[in-house]
């Protein structure tokens, strides 16, 4: 069995996919935060969050980039989609499109004041894209909750984490970021978030968020 | 046998794997320029490239994301590494991490003059530390030209693209972006471009750089 060192900021950001499926699949792992920016020049790329893997034999492998270590977690668990190369190219789409979003939503709470307006105006436009287009997926899978087939999948993981992230409140963030994402704007979406926030995979994480 | 559309402006930033990839597979597939920003919204989530596949029962496959697109494309050429899913996950984790870089070379030639400053810092830092960290993978798999093995994968195609992109700046790029790759900064990234550059899944594409 391996354990498992994910090292981030102490924040609900980019790294709460990866917490999510760690907690679920019982591995033991630490949330390990570096001393910033003193150890950024020891993380591949000067970047967070990394995830430290030490295997049985002892050996370790470090892995960075969140979507890596999302999916590398998800695909140990079987949580990537199964249905075949469209599907997952589907699901590289999706998950992608996320970043789409909340990067610009990051991007605005830490550039410079002259950046904001087209930040601002880029975060409104992918928003609403992406919930149109979202929308319409779910509805063409059956409006069940799931992005894919009738069951979790990383893909409804993700989306939940994405709406956990976007609505904790922040006097930084784009004025009413999280109203692209209400019940009334998004019902797709919030039944993916609601079916993955009573779910037994999501349970011990959700026992964090209180 | 599927034919392809592949729908992208008529530049080389984010569709050149998906195009060196369709003219490698031998599939019919066409370049097209949507007429922009009219047919802005009929893009999923407004965005391109978008590829669309007729399958041969004529029904349609429409994709989005560059990244989705050429690992969808690189997997039915059989081009993703396969090689387990530390590998799997190195290989979405350096791919993106080229994205990382591309995003602000393209964010710099396209944002207000104000935003420039930030984005240009941001640029050069990712560069330093992409140039840093690749060059040691590239090492520890034996400086062959490969990311991984000793055979041509989808990873060092898409280091061969980047190169072939940064090396072409257009208006308002930063001011010596390509430095980093140069052959004396980055001998290990050259070498896997120049791999590529002779390779036979390459051809047909450099043939269309001439």
């Amino acid at each position: 069995m391996s354990t498992y060192v994910l090292r981030y900021f102490p924040i609900k950001a980019r790294a709460e996919v990866a917490r999510l499926l760690l907690l679920a699949s019982g591995d033991k792992f630490a949330d390990v935060m570096p001393d910033w920016p003193a150890e950024k020049e020891n993380q591949p790329l000067g970047q967070l969050p990394v995830l430290i893997e030490t295997l049985e034999d002892g050996t370790e492998f470090e892995l960075s980039d969140s979507v890596a270590i999302e999916k590398y977690l998800a695909r140990k668990s079987g949580l990537l989609v199964k249905t075949g190369s469209m599907d997952t190219a589907r699901e590289d789409q999706l998950r992608s499109q996320i970043n789409d979003v909340i990067d610009m939503h990051y991007a605005y709470m830490f550039a410079p004041e002259g950046s904001h307006e087209v930040i601002e105006a880029r975060y409104r436009s992918n928003a609403k894209a992406f919930v149109k287009y979202h929308e319409k997926i779910l509805a063409e899978n059956g409006s069940n909750g799931h992005y894919f087939g009738s069951e979790t999948t990383y893909m409804d993981i993700a989306l939940f984490a994405f709406i956990t992230v976007i609505r904790q409140p922040n006097e930084k963030a784009i004025k009413d970021c999280t109203d692209y994402f209400s019940e009334s704007n998004a019902p797709g979406l919030n039944k993916v978030y609601e079916t993955v926030q009573a779910s037994s995979i999501a349970a011990p994480y959700v026992a964090t968020l209180k | 046998m599927s034919t392809y559309i592949l729908r992208y402006f008529p530049i080389k930033a984010r569709a050149e794997v998906a195009r060196l990839l369709l003219l490698a597979s031998g599939d019919k597939f066409t370049n097209v320029i949507p007429e922009w920003p009219e047919e802005k919204d009929n893009q999923p989530l407004g965005q391109l490239p978008v590829l669309i596949e007729t399958l041969e029962d004529g029904t349609e496959f429409e994709l989005s994301d560059s990244i989705a697109i050429e690992k969808y494309l690189a997997r039915k050429s059989n081009l993703l590494v396969k090689s387990g899913p530390m590998d799997t996950a190195r290989e979405d984790q350096l791919s993106s991490q080229i994205k990382d870089v591309i995003d602000m070379h393209i964010a710099h030639m396209y944002a207000p003059e104000d935003s420039r400053e930030f984005i240009e810092a941001q640029y050069r830092s990712k560069a330093e530390a992409f140039v840093k960290y690749h060059e040691k993978i590239l090492a520890e798999n034996g400086s062959n030209g490969h990311y991984f093995g000793s055979k041509t994968t989808y990873m060092d195609i898409a280091l061969f693209a980047f190169i072939t992109g940064i090396r072409q700046p257009g208006e308002n790029a930063i001011e010596g972006c390509a430095d980093y790759f140069s052959k004396r900064n980055a001998p290990g990234l050259n070498k896997v471009y120049e791999t590529v550059q002779t390779s036979s899944i390459a051809a047909l594409y450099v043939a269309t750089l001439k």
